[in-house]
């Protein structure tokens, strides 16, 4: 069967007249078959597939997960990380969702005030994921499981292949120092 | 270009014989409108299993607790499809479940028609009989999709039609309680029922159907259909329904393409049509979520929101809402950093409601009406715990029986002889027609006995759910669905509608407030008007019709009733079946002598 040719001689039907060469009743329903077929396919094809692909269209925005890591003064005399775990809740789709999170952070210079004076980094090693640990004797971060080795900035110096992860650091209205989580995982 | 890539799919399969074979098939002449059913079927199905796939990727089969922005508690599944299918009317998840909702309906409906229509013309006779058994086992693979669907939702409409259900199950002679356990994978309707309930819908049944469809259709191809029957006075004795199996190859009867699926092709425009318009003319709304203690439940929207109705105009409205502000004016957030919504109320405290346009429309301003929200009438639509449309036959039969049937070595409850072992006569009956119904004739007057019995039974389910749905009626016109708002003008002081939704306007709506008219009696006798306050505001007449008076609910009719006050304490107490517990702190035993005193006084 194929999808226009509908004079097959060998199966076609004998109370059709096989002179007809324009629209024979069977030409109708062919056509009025592959109309129907298609019309179906729309009316439940499209608005499913619109609804399989909208998250394409939803803005990063709410994908945003901002956890106050302190204010400014707490670390302004801190010029080696610091690691700081904060608790964090947020809306995840339809359930809240509670969980903590430890970064390292370091001001810059001291007495710093603005975002942009400070540095946030993750604790987790880009090479197989485990919490990685500062050792203030060498001023560097290492990771228990592989000896991955990082700079105090973050620099991969061994095995891991990426460096720690630096947040993009915010102000919150009230002053504080805020970070995206949402980040690492974009 | 189509006819190109047929060509090089045919050269790499063979299959081109195959498919003129089944497309350019003949069939009987005979072979009209009524043949298209089964085509309808198999459309729907497909609709089921597409709308079903999409709606399974927003949908958590999961009973953990959710806390809402409102405060309020909910569970995952309930939140996660309305947050599919309810927040965001954009991605038209509303429209998916809508087509699922409907495509279901649409399938019993379908399925049973194909089924009668089957029945009628003696389709099932030889050599059809096999594929007649395989249609049966489809009706009940349809009928468990309804069944484990209906409680995927896990609100309180969705989890006390179940628990009825899973009771009717239990109470199976002999091996009840291992049914019911086994239905709800363990002693009580829970967690462990939700996740086993899905698996069966989207897996078990799924599969299971797709493979009986496979055997039906292959029969239908390998040995034809019947055609219509003869007139009554042509029918000889036997063969005749050898026909169309003897047509294939033969230069007689019409084209499977494009003579009869040009029709079937109609037919299934015609049911996606009707399934289309009821998606968008009757939105899928849910109700509360799962309040374990009380059957009745209240009809909310996709965003969980009560939804109001106007008795005196039938209109329905929904609670405005609008941020929290705390005293500084700043917008209150929870630790999710959701805002907090409160209801939305007038300069007089009185609860401003959206109607359907999303028209804000306030009852009452300085004591004058100013709305078409013209009287008191204004109420949340509360819903018996019942099932699905297509089930109330059912549920009514049940209602005739009498408790206890006693068969002097042993007795046997009546719901299990309505519930259980009648319907499974009748579906042996079903499926064994073509063993029962022996003769050669097909044409339904040539074989009266199995078309009279047909017909009567047809007309009792008929009669049952003409008479389930009365009684429903009847509920919701003696105030026990639709329920009067505490917003009046005279009340216009009191708390917001929502959380008060009174079954009168006289007795005071809060379940706690049960207690509150009782006047103390001595000796802890009961007394029937405080026992009735305890009655309304415990849910009671949520299953016990007309306030006990009448059979025809969920709960047995209490007037009357023969047992003692020992047992009537027990149940109230510990419950039974479908009838919930009450711990002390919600029915204390002050209350239950009232309760009792109540039934007592019921004539």
């Amino acid at each position: 069967m194929a999808l226009t040719d509908v004079k097959d001689t060998a199966t076609s039907d004998l109370d059709t007249p096989k002179t007809d060469p324009t629209l024979t009743r069977r030409r109708f329903l062919t056509w009025g078959i592959y109309g129907v077929g298609a019309a179906v396919t729309l009316a439940v094809g499209v608005p499913t597939a619109w609804y399989f692909i909208t998250p394409a269209f939803q803005s990063g925005d709410a994908s945003k997960v901002l956890v106050e890591v302190g204010s400014p003064a707490d670390f302004a005399k801190q010029t080696k990380p610091k690691p700081v775990t904060t608790d964090y809740k947020y809306v995840d789709s339809f359930k809240g969702v509670e969980g903590s999170k430890t970064v390292f952070v370091q001001a810059l210079k001291e007495n710093a005030t603005e975002p942009q004076d400070f540095r946030v980094l993750d604790s987790t090693c880009t090479h197989a994921g485990c919490t990685v640990a500062y050792d203030a004797k060498s001023n560097q971060f290492k990771c228990p499981c592989h000896g991955s080795i990082f700079a105090a900035d973050g620099t991969n110096l061994a095995v891991a292949p990426k460096p720690l992860h630096s947040y993009k650091i915010e102000k919150t209205p009230a002053g504080k120092l805020a970070i995206n989580i949402a980040e690492i995982s974009a | 270009m189509a006819n190109r890539v047929y060509e090089w799919v045919d050269e790499r399969t063979g299959i081109k014989p195959a498919l003129d074979y089944v497309m350019y098939r003949r069939l009987p002449k005979s072979v009209n409108w009524f043949f298209t059913l089964g085509s309808a079927s198999l459309t729907v199905f497909i609709i089921q299993a597409v709308s079903g796939a999409f709606l399974a990727m927003g949908y958590t089969p999961s009973t953990a607790p959710v806390s809402l922005a409102n405060g309020n508690l909910s569970n995952e599944a309930l939140e996660s499809i309305r947050h599919t299918t309810g927040e965001n009317l954009a991605n038209l998840g509303y429209w998916v479940r809508g087509f699922h909702h409907w495509g279901a309906n649409m399938m019993v409906i379908v399925v049973v028609l194909h089924m009668l229509r089957v029945f009628f013309m003696g389709s099932y006779k030889y050599p059809r009989e096999l594929t007649w058994f395989t249609g049966v086992f489809i009706l009940i693979m349809v009928l468990g999709f309804s069944f484990t669907g209906y409680l995927l939702p896990w609100d309180n409409r969705a989890y006390w039609a179940t628990q009825v259900g899973v009771r009717i199950g239990g109470s199976a002679p002999i091996l009840g309680d291992s049914i019911a356990n086994v239905l709800r994978g363990g002693p009580a309707l829970g967690a462990a029922t939700l996740t086993r309930f899905y698996a069966i819908h989207v897996l078990l049944l799924p599969a299971i159907t797709a493979g009986l469809i496979g055997v039906h259709l292959f029969l239908i191809i390998k040995i034809g259909i019947s055609g219509m029957p003869k007139a009554p006075a042509k029918e000889k004795f036997s063969g005749e329904f050898f026909e169309s199996s003897k047509l294939n190859g033969k230069k007689t009867g019409k084209a499977f393409f494009p003579y009869i699926i040009f029709k079937d092709a109609v037919v299934s425009m015609v049911v996606v049509a009707l399934v289309f318009l009821a998606t968008i003319f009757w939105p899928v709304d849910g109700s509360n979520p799962v309040d374990t203690n009380n059957p009745v439940s209240t009809l909310q929207t996709n965003k969980g929101e009560p939804i109001y109705q106007d008795k005196s105009t039938g209109k329905h409205y929904v609670q405005a809402s609008v941020a929290a502000k705390d005293p500084n004016g700043n917008v209150v957030k929870d630790d999710f950093g959701r805002i907090k919504m409160d209801p939305k109320v007038d300069a007089n405290n009185n609860p401003i409601y959206l109607d359907e346009n999303n028209v804000e429309q306030s009852k009452v301003v300085d004591g004058k009406l100013v709305s078409n929200l013209a009287d008191a009438s204004l109420g949340t639509i509360q819903i018996q715990p019942q099932p699905e449309w297509y089930f109330l036959f059912l549920f009514q039969f049940l209602k005739l029986f009498p408790t206890e049937f006693n068969l002097g070595l042993f007795s046997i409850s009546g719901e299990a002889v309505g519930g259980i072992i009648v319907p499974t006569i009748l579906i042996g009956l079903l499926f064994f027609v073509p063993y029962l119904d022996r003769g050669s004739k097909r044409n339904p007057v040539n074989r009266p006995i199995t078309s009279l019995v047909m017909i009567a039974i047809l007309g009792l389910i008929v009669a049952l759910t003409v008479s389930a749905i009365t009684d429903i009626n009847k509920v919701q016109a003696s105030g026990g669905s639709t329920t009067a708002a505490s917003n009046t003008p005279a009340a216009s002081g009191a708390a917001p509608a929502a959380t008060t939704a009174a079954a009168s306007g006289a007795a005071p709506a809060a379940r706690t407030a049960a207690a509150s008219g009782a006047a103390p009696v001595a000796g802890g006798a009961g007394n029937a008007q405080a026992g009735l306050t305890a009655f309304k505001a415990d849910g009671c007449a949520g299953c016990h019709n007309q306030l006990g008076k009448a059979a025809g609910g969920v709960g047995p009719k209490l007037a009357g009733t023969n047992k003692d006050d020992a047992y009537i304490a027990n149940i109230i107490r510990n419950g039974k079946g479908t009838m919930p517990a009450h711990a002390a702190d919600e029915v204390s035993d002050q209350q239950i002598q009232d309760l009792i005193a109540y039934v007592r006084s019921l004539k």
